[in-house]
């Protein structure tokens, strides 16, 4: 029996292991991974996070308009369109929005109107970002503003003043999300595992895309639908729980939500690397984005009365919503080799 | 009897007792450095302090975290026990309080269950009783225990991975390599799907066949190399921890009984100094044999009949944990039923997902509950893919339910998994009151089969 020394078969075996150790490091490499993170970062996520700023600017100088003419229509309809840009962007809500901790302050809900007008009653004659700063979330932010946009009476005096206030909180924000994007991340991520300062792997990039876009949905079936359902509590349904009430625009927010899922699933996005492994998991994800899509419509677009008036139909889209979900947080995840809730213990 | 009593004087056989010191130090430095680095990670609170919820081993629910800053004290104890084995300070006493103060922590919540921990706590149960002092010759049976526990490992690991999956598909490995493209070096390799194939074969081949080349003189040096490239890639590839250090410290305990005692002579001899015990008229090269010299006598009392008994009983059951799976009908990697404490390593993908629906029979009213907003990350995680945790969780929404004012409620579960790329699917019977069914070893008919 031949040892190790004196196996003449070594040189070959040492050849092989060399030539196939070449072959690796000179073969084709896979780009899929990255080519995908790439058209995220530079084609999807910058360009919306960029629109989502602009429109936070749109929305400060409509509702200054609004202290000084009365009319409160320009800036609510600003509103609406900055809640459409953040309904999208929601799909991809990781990086800069959860570093710099901005979610809270901008979308805490549910709003407590005696908190805000506590804070307005509190107030100096000269409201600045600091006092802002100073507030509890559930005192500002988007909900905060749509309170006194939506809600009676049109703000005026030192109530516009406040509302002025949040909205140039809101568009600061906007713009430091927009701007880490711009400046860091959207690199960061195009250019993960490749010398990324926050993704060491193109994995890790793939992560945190897939995570954002399971959170995205889970938000929606639980926070936007299983709680005024009476879902979470066992009690009646409760319009008064819906997001975006005031302005009775929850049926539009879900609706962009599925908007930013599509964005970040579609094209060459991650359906770009389902569509090469799993051409079948690929079309039921179609599928059921379609399908959620239909439920949604089926709903009447008062989200707040619907939930009492047309319980069952809330009900399927929280369950087809739900569905997509688990589409993505299994099967996905585990096609892609996804790490979920990004959880750093050990395993074997 | 007489057959018996031979064997007893076979397993008392005087071997150099330098490499279970050596297994003894090395294996305290590992456990002293994983507690350290365990409690650096802020694992201490995140998965034994801030939890308010553990899921409760079968039998071992009265095994609970110390309240306040307890379990901080705990690992400080654990590391100091952890030093005093690897220093040799009392090292029986050191085993037996690294054991209790170790298990005690794994025995907490069945989310943080891993093979290597379960690992560890053997061979520490192996260490209360094995003599590891250095200077001192051991009984063959010290050696051989701690060889055949390593060797079962490798040995069940390489037979759960007889399977199709495993085999046939390459799953997991093709999902998780593909995962890796990026890797250096290798990472086009990996994005092939033939390299999951090649290496799903070679690690069943691997994991089968190296503690017996470990214990040949001719194939242990390939077989060690092979055995530190396999772990060295997976701690590189994988979040597997301590694992490969652990697995590759072990492994030292198939190399001869005085390799220690031979390495550092190379080593005194390299650097041209005197070795001790060095006989001009002994080849250099040539092990020691009983009577050699005071390290190893000629002769030591046979093994006790209650010694052999007690090897023979732990060995049975570290061979029928693996198997208990058998018992079960279905696919235990799907089931994991009999999968715990059955060396099931990096076996199967499986992610999760699971909510309840929890129903009033008094009112009727049906509350709907997402369990990760009370869970760790971890916990949800494992959980959703182990029907007993979903079982232990829908005891314990009962009894909150119960201490909400609402006793006799319902408790369904909505549980999906995907497992080894197939396509999701329900876990759990929807239609079966967990709260009414009872924990046990007994098989759970309320798991759906595995998805073809």
């Amino acid at each position: 029996m031949p040892t190790m020394r004196s196996c003449p078969l070594r040189p070959v075996l040492t050849a092989l292991s060399l030539g196939t150790l070449l072959f690796a490091a000179c073969g084709p490499a896979d780009s899929a991974r990255r080519d995908l993170l790439a058209y995220l970062a530079d084609e999807v996520i910058e360009p919306r996070q960029a629109e989502l700023a602009q429109a936070a600017v749109t929305l400060a100088g409509a509702t200054r308009s609004l202290c000084s003419s009365g009319e409160p229509g320009p800036a609510r309809t600003a509103w609406l369109a900055l809640r459409a840009h953040w309904g999208v962007t929601a799909a991809f809500a990781f990086g800069p929005v959860i570093d710099q901790a901005q979610a809270g302050p901008l979308d805490y809900w549910p709003v407590r109107s005696d908190t805000i007008e506590a804070a307005i009653t509190g107030a100096p004659a000269a409201i600045d970002g600091a006092y802002i700063d100073g507030l509890g979330t559930s005192a500002k932010g988007m909900p905060a503003l749509e309170y006194l946009l939506f809600a009676p009476p049109t703000p005026t005096g030192p109530r516009c003043d406040y509302a002025v206030a949040l909205a140039d909180d809101i568009e600061r924000r906007c713009a430091e999300i927009a701007a880490a994007w711009h400046d860091e991340h959207a690199e960061a991520l195009r250019n993960a595992g490749h010398g990324s300062a926050v993704y060491p792997s193109e994995q890790a990039g793939l992560d945190a895309v897939v995570n954002a876009t399971i959170e995205n949905l889970y938000r929606v079936v639980k926070t936007k639908l299983d709680r005024p359902l009476g879902n979470l509590t066992g009690s009646d349904p409760d319009g008064s729980l819906v997001e975006s009430r005031f302005s009775d625009n929850g049926h539009n927010d879900i609706a962009a939500n599925l908007d930013g899922f599509e964005r970040a699933y579609v094209h060459e996005g991650l359906a770009s690397l389902v569509a090469a492994k799993n051409p079948d998991l690929d079309q039921r994800i179609v599928d059921q984005l379609a399908t959620a899509r239909i439920a949604l419509t089926a709903v009447p677009r008062s989200l707040q009365d619907a939930v009492v008036d047309q319980r069952g139909a809330v009900q399927t889209l929280r369950d087809e919503v739900d569905a997509l979900r688990r589409l993505i947080k299994l099967d996905v995840a585990s096609l892609l080799g996804v790490t979920l809730s990004l959880s750093d213990n050990d395993g074997d | 009897m007489h057959a018996s009593s031979g064997l007893r004087r076979a397993l008392a056989r005087p071997v150099d007792g330098a490499a279970l010191a050596a297994f003894r130090a090395l294996f305290g430095a590992l456990l002293l450095i994983g507690s350290v680095r365990f409690a650096a990670r802020g694992w201490i609170a995140s998965m034994y302090v801030d939890p308010g919820y553990h899921f409760p081993y079968w039998g071992f629910a009265w095994v609970r975290p110390w309240p306040g800053p307890g379990m901080y004290l705990h690992f400080v104890a654990l590391a100091l026990a952890a030093l005093a084995l690897a220093l040799g300070l009392r090292p029986r006493l050191a085993a037996l309080a690294c054991f209790l103060l170790f298990t005690h922590v794994e025995l907490i919540d069945k989310a943080a269950y891993l093979n290597h921990y379960y690992f560890v706590s053997v061979v520490l149960l192996l260490l209360i009783f094995v003599p590891t002092r250095g200077d001192r010759p051991a009984p063959a049976w010290a050696l051989y225990a701690l060889r055949l526990q390593v060797g079962l490992v490798y040995c069940f690991a390489g037979l759960a991975k007889l399977r199709g999956d495993w085999l046939l598909r390459a799953q997991p490995l093709k999902t998780w390599l593909a995962a890796h493209a990026d890797f250096p070096l290798l990472g086009p390799l990996f994005a092939r799907p033939e390299t999951a194939t090649i290496m799903s074969w070679a690690g069943a081949a691997f994991d089968l066949t190296v503690p017996f080349l470990l214990l040949h003189p001719r194939t242990r040096p390939p077989a060690f190399a092979a055995l530190l490239g396999f772990h060295a890639l997976t701690g590189m590839l994988f979040p597997i921890g301590m694992f490969p250090w652990l697995m590759s410290a072990s492994a030292l305990i198939f190399f001869p009984p005085d390799w220690p005692r031979r390495l550092r002579a190379r080593l005194l001899r390299a650097l041209g100094r005197p070795v001790p015990g060095d006989s001009p008229h002994v080849p250099k090269d040539r092990p020691p044999v009983p009577g050699d010299s005071p390290h190893v006598p000629k002769d030591m009392p046979p093994l006790s009949r209650a010694g052999l008994a007690a090897l023979t009983l732990h060995f049975a059951v570290q061979i029928a944990l693996p198997l208990r799976h058998h018992l079960y009908p279905g696919d235990h990697a799907w089931s994991e039923e009999g999968y715990r404490y059955a060396w099931h390593v990096m076996l199967v993908e499986k992610t999760g997902t699971v909510s309840y629906r929890v129903r009033d029979p008094a009112s009727g009213r049906v509350f709907v509950v997402h369990p990760e907003d009370a869970l760790t990350a971890q916990q949800a995680a494992q959980m959703a893919i182990a029907p007993d945790m979903i079982l232990d969780y829908a005891h314990h929404l009962a009894a909150q339910f119960a201490a909400r004012g609402l006793p006799g409620v319902e408790v369904r579960a909505d549980a999906f998994v995907a497992f080894n790329g197939r396509a999701s699917a329900r876990l759990i019977d929807p239609a079966i009151d967990l709260a009414r069914e009872r924990d046990g070893l007994r098989s759970r008919p309320w798991i759906l089969p595995a998805p073809p």
